[in-house]
């Protein structure tokens, strides 16, 4: 449980195919569209005292911060609006704050589970998909890591960690890095749909879902890939302990992620490994953002 | 956004304070810095530097209430328009235009609902009686927010705009549960 939050958006009017212009937000070399204040996050991690006892302790926010400034620099919506569980603002009194007639609701999270399913909706009053207050129609669209479209980021991560020298697409094994738990299928599942997807597709020789806390281990990659090359790519809305230092000592990386940032390869018992940031970081999850509201418009018939 | 007619209106009458932040001329800097020179403070470019800002204190503690007197001096907004003033001040006080101008017909949630609706977690606060709601309160309201309890009858406190708390946020849910999970251990 370490990021809560999402981006509350409204549409103003129009057709809402007009969104889904390709490379909204991430057209010519990369992020040159983004203002520097929603760029990539700095290796320094966004917060000052991690590892503190919640809910003291500041929580990673940034990425659905960056995200909500992009969708309002894009002036696609009258209003955005973020909010999170632990940290100000809350969940519970952000819809107060909307003046728009029609508001979108995009969690911000990585999958299904406990929050999106149980906590959101209770805070926000939701009733189901569409929830009528007043005036006001409220729209609960699905989590970002849950849309197709993350296929793609994932693939635009994966290349641009390994942009410097490009290893042979052939002799490459892509991991997508879950959390893992036995209390929720749902945080799985979403790691080997993605990986799925991305073995259909074929950029690479492999691409494998692996754990933290369960089987398959992501400590024991060296036994699921024998391929010279090995792309990671931690499947989470935000950096933070797990990225930082739980998986680059599970990965038998010996570089301070948190100190050095992402550098990369790494020369790994004779093979070359590349560690990307945690995939929710990526300013392109603010189409995704736009691709799950225009998702819940063809689901739900909203002209 | 909601508040920001309400904050226009408001600003028609002349500057304002809300909170820690005076707002004149089209632009927010802090209460105690309203008679500084506009060259000895630090310009704020865009949100994303105001949020840094408001994160820690003087002493670089995290400030986990937007509400705490504890708001950094030495830097000022550039001039905005009434929209994105509204949108700097929600940073700063999250819900506070919109509360005001909601005024009487803003929802009130007592702790009673609001720690009955708890799960997971914070099913504990299931159990927390009125004496350690007001233990908490006297430590998380009374001693670290500007804003006014509404939902359990507190003083105005803050000078200026109002600044209004229709339910006990997360911070003192988390709070409350600290202190009952140690009460029991």
């Amino acid at each position: 449980m370490t990021i809560i939050g999402g981006p509350s958006t409204k549409r103003q009017k129009g057709p809402f195919g007009k969104f889904r212009k390709p490379g909204l937000f991430s057209k010519g070399p990369p992020h040159s569209r983004i203002p520097p204040s929603c760029r990539a996050p700095a290796p320094t991690p966004p917060w000052s005292s991690p590892g503190t006892a919640p809910p003291s302790t500041p929580t990673p926010a940034g990425p659905t911060y960056r995200h909500a400034d992009l969708l309002r620099e894009s002036g696609l919506f009258a209003e955005v609006h973020e909010c999170f569980w632990k940290e100000e603002p809350n969940f519970r009194h952000v819809l107060e704050g909307v003046d728009a007639p029609r508001v979108y609701v995009v969690p911000d999270f990585i999958s299904s589970g406990y929050f999106t399913e149980e906590v959101i909706p209770r805070e926000l009053g939701l009733s189901g998909p569409v929830t009528r207050r007043g005036e006001q129609e409220i729209y609960y669209c699905e989590p970002v890591g849950l849309h197709p479209a993350m296929t793609g980021v994932l693939l635009e991560r994966a290349a641009e960690v390994t942009a410097g020298a490009p290893p042979d697409p052939a002799r490459t094994a892509l991991f997508l890095i879950g959390h893992g738990t036995g209390l929720n299928d749902n945080s799985t599942k979403v790691v080997y749909e993605q990986a799925a997807r991305i073995r259909e597709r074929g950029p690479y020789a492999e691409c494998h879902a692996a754990f933290m806390e369960q089987a398959p281990f992501i400590k024991d990659w060296r036994e699921t890939t024998a391929l010279p090359h090995v792309i990671a790519v931690p499947f989470f809305i935000a950096d933070g302990l797990h990225s930082y230092e739980d998986i680059p000592v599970l990965l038998g990386m010996t570089e301070n992620v948190r100190e050095h940032g992402f550098r990369n390869p790494h020369p790994i018992g004779g093979r070359t490994l590349w560690y990307a940031s945690a995939i929710g970081t990526d300013p392109r999850i603010a189409e995704v953002v736009l691709a799950q509201v225009e998702n819940f418009d063809a689901r739900h018939g909203v002209a | 956004m909601r508040g920001t007619a309400w904050l226009e209106a408001r600003l028609g009458e002349g500057p304002q304070q809300l909170g820690q932040i005076w707002i004149a001329g089209g632009a927010l800097r802090h209460i105690d810095d309203r008679d500084a020179a506009e060259g000895s403070l630090a310009p704020l470019a865009d949100l994303a530097a105001l949020r840094e800002t408001v994160k820690t204190d003087d002493g670089g503690n995290f400030r986990p209430l937007r509400g705490a007197p504890t708001l950094r001096r030495g830097w000022r907004s550039p001039i905005l328009a009434a929209p994105a003033l509204a949108r700097w001040l929600n940073v700063l006080y999250p819900g506070a235009l919109a509360f005001a101008e909601l005024g009487g017909a803003l929802p009130v949630t007592p702790f009673e609902e609001t720690a009955r609706r708890q799960t997971g977690m914070y099913r504990l606060l299931h159990a927390a009686t009125p004496e350690q709601a007001r233990r908490t309160i006297e430590e998380v309201c009374d001693a670290g927010c500007l804003r006014q309890r509404l939902w359990s009858g507190g003083p105005a406190r803050a000078e200026g705009l109002p600044l209004l708390c229709p339910e006990a946020c997360n911070y003192f849910v988390g709070r409350c549960r600290e202190s009952l999970a140690a009460a029991r251990a």
